[in-house]
C-alpha cells in the first residue's frame, strides 16, 4: 500500500538525471498547520525548511513526474530553475493522480492528520533515499510525532520484534487511514495470530514463543480478551517493562505472595475484590456457598497460587480455561486437574490436594 | 448528590431488589456469560445522586448498560467514549445507563463520571448483586438490550470498542443490516488493494498532464506504462492515440483509438481522435 505512495517511482531506481530545482514554494510551511477537528491539540512538529527540496545526493527513489523533468506537471512553470508555486495545495494536487488515497482521508473512520493536512508531511514529492519517497526512515518518521510510543520504546525492557523488523510500524498500521482503531491494518487479534503462527519463533531471551494459532485452534475455551479478539488488552504491541510485553505486572511463577500490585494485569479487568473478599455470593462463581475459593487459593501471604496455577491464560480445553494439569516436582510430572463442571459448582481431581467439590447453593 | 458521595459500604436497597429478582434471568448456565436472547426485566435501583430510577428506558428501542469501575483505565476510556456516543445518539430511542458496584468511594465514582462527561444515570450496584446476575466478571462490559428487554449481546472492552458499540446500537435500531454489522465487526484488511490498477491509473494521469503540457513523446511513454499495468484500460489506449496523433503518427494513433473503442464504444477521446485522423486533420 505504501508502495503506491511512492507512485511511479516505486521500485524504479534513479537514473541520475534529476533536473535541479530550488525548494518548492508550495512545500508545507515550517510551522505546523492548525489541528484538524477532533484531533489532538498538539500541533504536528515543524518540518525542516526545504524538507521537500529535491535531494542533490544519490537517491534511490524518484517521483515519476519529477523524473520527467517537466516541472509544470505539478508547478506553475516548466523551468526547473524557477518552477514557481504548485498548481494546487497538497493533498489535492497529489490526489489528482493518487486518487485511490482519497477514500483513506474521507471515508475511513480513523483518520491520520498528516494524510488530511498534506501528503508532504511524510513524503518528498521529488525524490528520496527512502522507499515510498518518505522524508526519513519510516519508524523515525512516525516517532517524530508519536512521542508516547517513542517513550514506551525507550523505556521498554522488552521490545516487540515487529517494531524493529520488516516494514516496522507499517507491519501493523496503515498510515493513510483505517476503519480500525489506531490505524491498524487488521483487528489486533488477526494481526497477532497471523505472525504468531509458527513453532520456531523465539523471544529476546531465546525462549520459544507459543504458536498461538495452533494453541487457539486446539483449545476451544478462550479467555475473554482472546474471545473478544484483542490481544492488546494484555500485551503492549510496542514494548513493555514486563515480560511477554504484558501491559502490567503479572506473576511469572506458580506461587507468589498475594498483593493487588502483583496481579495488576488481571485486575485491569477483573474486580480485585474477587480475590480480596472471603465471602461473596456475587463476585465469583468459584465458591462453596458463600466461601470464596478464589480468595482461599490466591490470597496468601507466602504461597498464594497465582492465576496461572489453575488457568491457562489464553485458552484450554476445560471450562473457564482451566489448565489440564499442574507441574509437580522438578521431573516434569504433570498432575491432571480433571476439572468437572456441574450445574451449581464443580470439582477438581486429586492433584494439588485430594479431590474437592464445591457447590454454590449450599448454605 | 452529597449523600451519595459517601462510601457506598452501607447496605443498599439494590442488593435486595436484585436478589428478589433472582428468577428474572433464565437460560444462563452458571459461570458463563448471559447468552444473547436472555429475557431481562425492568429494575428500580439506587442512583449515584441518592435517588432511584429504572435501569432500562421506558420508551427505548435499545438500552446500553455499562458496568464500570472508577480508577480503571479501560473503564475511563469507555465512559469517555459513551459520553460522545450519548451525544451522537441524541434524539434516537437509545437509553444509556452506567452501573458501578458499591465497593468504591462515591467521590471516586463521581470523579470518574465527571471526568468522562457522561449524562446517563449512574446506578449503584449493592453487593455487586446486579453484576453477579449479569455474570459480569470483567470491567468494563456493555450490555446491549433491546426494547423488549432481551439481551442482544455483551460487548467487552477491546481496542475497537467505540466502533463495535456504535455498530451494535445501530444494528439493534435497524439502521445497519447484518452484513454491514459483520463488516464492522470483522473488517477486511485496511491496506490498499488492487495496486496494479492504481498504478495504471497513475501512469494514465501523468500521461494526461504531459499531453496537456504538449509533451507528446513522454505522454505516449506514460500511456504505454499504464497499458503495461492494465491492457484493458480504454482511456490509456485513447490517450496513447492522442499523444501519437499530436506527434504526427496518425496510423499508430488510429490503431490505439481502435483499441480504445474495442474496449469502450463510447470513449469520447477515441471517437474524437479517430474522426480527426479520418478527416485528415492529422497526417
Amino acid at each position: 500500500m505504501m508502495a503506491a505512495a511512492g507512485s511511479l517511482a516505486a521500485g524504479e531506481k534513479a537514473k541520475g538525471k534529476p533536473p535541479p530545482a530550488p525548494p518548492p514554494k508550495s512545500a508545507p510551511p515550517a510551522k505546523a498547520p492548525p489541528a484538524a477537528k477532533g484531533a489532538p491539540v498538539k500541533p504536528l512538529p515543524p518540518l525542516k525548511q526545504g524538507a521537500h527540496a529535491p535531494l542533490k545526493e544519490k537517491v534511490a527513489y524518484v517521483h515519476g513526474p519529477f523524473e520527467e523533468g517537466d516541472c509544470s506537471i505539478c508547478h506553475k512553470n516548466k523551468d526547473p530553475k524557477n518552477p514557481g508555486p504548485a498548481l494546487d495545495p497538497t493533498p489535492e494536487l497529489c490526489l489528482g493522480c493518487h486518487e485511490e488515497y482519497r477514500e483513506y482521508s474521507t471515508q475511513r473512520v480513523v483518520k491520520h492528520r498528516p494524510t488530511q493536512e498534506g501528503c508532504t508531511w511524510c513524503h518528498n514529492p521529488h525524490n528520496s533515499k527512502q522507499p515510498h519517497l518518505l522524508l526519513e526512515e519510516s519508524s523515525a518518521l512516525c516517532l517524530r510525532c508519536h512521542d508516547a510510543v517513542r517513550q514506551v520504546l525507550q523505556n521498554g525492557k522488552v521490545k516487540h520484534g515487529a517494531v524493529e523488523e520488516g516494514e516496522k510500524c507499517m507491519t501493523c498500521h496503515e498510515p493513510h487511514g483505517s476503519n480500525i482503531e489506531s490505524l491498524l491494518v487488521k483487528l489486533p487479534f488477526d494481526l497477532c495470530v497471523e505472525c504468531h503462527a509458527k513453532d520456531t519463533q523465539l523471544d529476546d531471551q531465546g525462549k520459544a514463543l507459543t504458536n498461538m494459532k495452533k494453541l487457539l485452534d486446539d483449545n476451544p475455551e478462550w479467555h475473554a480478551p482472546v474471545a473478544a479478539k484483542d490481544c492488546s488488552v494484555c500485551h503492549n504491541p510496542h514494548a513493555s517493562p514486563n515480560f511477554r510485553l504484558l501491559t502490567s505486572e503479572y506473576p511469572a511463577r506458580f506461587y507468589e505472595p498475594y498483593s493487588v500490585k502483583t496481579y495488576a494485569l488481571c485486575f485491569e479487568c477483573h474486580n480485585e475484590q474477587m480475590a480480596a473478599t472471603e465471602e461473596t455470593t456475587a463476585l465469583t462463581e468459584f465458591r462453596d456457598g458463600k466461601r470464596n475459593l478464589h480468595h482461599l487459593h490466591v490470597n496468601k501471604a507466602e504461597r498464594g497460587r497465582t492465576c496461572r496455577a489453575c488457568h491457562e491464560v489464553h485458552a484450554s480445553k476445560w471450562p473457564f480455561h482451566i489448565r489440564e494439569g499442574v507441574p509437580f516436582g522438578n521431573k516434569g510430572w504433570i498432575l491432571k486437574i480433571q476439572y468437572e463442571k456441574t450445574a451449581t459448582g464443580g470439582s477438581c481431581a486429586k492433584s494439588c490436594h485430594p479431590k474437592r467439590v464445591y457447590n454454590r447453593t449450599i448454605k | 448528590m452529597s449523600g451519595a458521595l459517601q462510601t457506598f459500604r452501607r447496605p443498599v436497597e439494590a442488593a435486595a431488589l436484585v436478589l428478589a429478582a433472582g428468577a428474572l434471568w433464565c437460560g444462563a448456565a452458571d459461570g458463563e456469560p448471559l447468552p444473547p436472547g436472555t429475557q431481562l426485566e425492568q429494575l428500580t435501583l439506587p442512583t449515584l445522586d441518592g435517588g432511584k430510577a429504572e435501569l432500562m428506558g421506558r420508551n427505548a428501542k435499545v438500552n446500553v448498560v455499562l458496568f464500570f469501575r472508577p480508577g480503571q483505565e479501560f473503564s475511563a476510556l469507555v465512559l469517555k467514549d459513551l459520553a460522545a456516543c450519548e451525544q451522537e445518539m441524541a434524539g434516537k430511542p437509545v437509553h444509556f445507563a452506567a452501573v458501578v458496584t458499591d465497593q468504591y468511594p462515591g467521590a471516586d465514582v463521581q470523579a470518574a463520571v465527571t471526568a468522562a462527561g457522561v449524562k446517563m444515570p449512574v446506578f449503584v450496584d449493592g453487593g455487586a448483586a446486579l453484576s453477579g446476575r449479569y455474570k459480569v466478571i470483567q470491567n468494563p462490559a456493555m450490555a446491549v438490550i433491546d426494547g423488549k428487554l432481551k439481551l442482544v449481546v455483551f460487548v467487552p472492552y477491546t481496542k475497537n470498542h467505540a466502533q463495535v458499540i456504535r455498530a451494535r446500537i445501530r444494528h439493534a435500531l435497524g439502521e445497519l443490516t447484518d452484513a454491514e454489522l459483520d463488516t464492522i465487526l470483522h473488517p477486511p484488511s485496511q491496506q490498499a488493494g488492487g495496486l496494479e490498477g492504481a498504478a495504471a491509473h497513475r501512469h494514465l494521469k501523468l500521461a494526461e498532464r504531459l499531453l496537456a503540457a504538449g509533451n507528446a513523446e513522454k505522454a505516449a511513454d506514460s500511456a504505454r506504462k499504464a497499458l503495461d499495468k492494465d491492457p484493458n484500460l480504454a482511456d490509456a489506449h485513447a490517450l496513447l492515440g492522442a499523444a501519437l496523433a499530436l506527434g504526427g503518427d496518425c496510423a499508430g494513433a488510429r490503431k490505439a483509438f481502435d483499441a480504445a473503442l474495442a474496449l469502450d464504444k463510447q470513449n469520447a477521446r477515441a471517437l474524437q481522435g479517430r474522426k480527426e485522423c479520418e478527416g485528415g486533420a492529422k497526417r
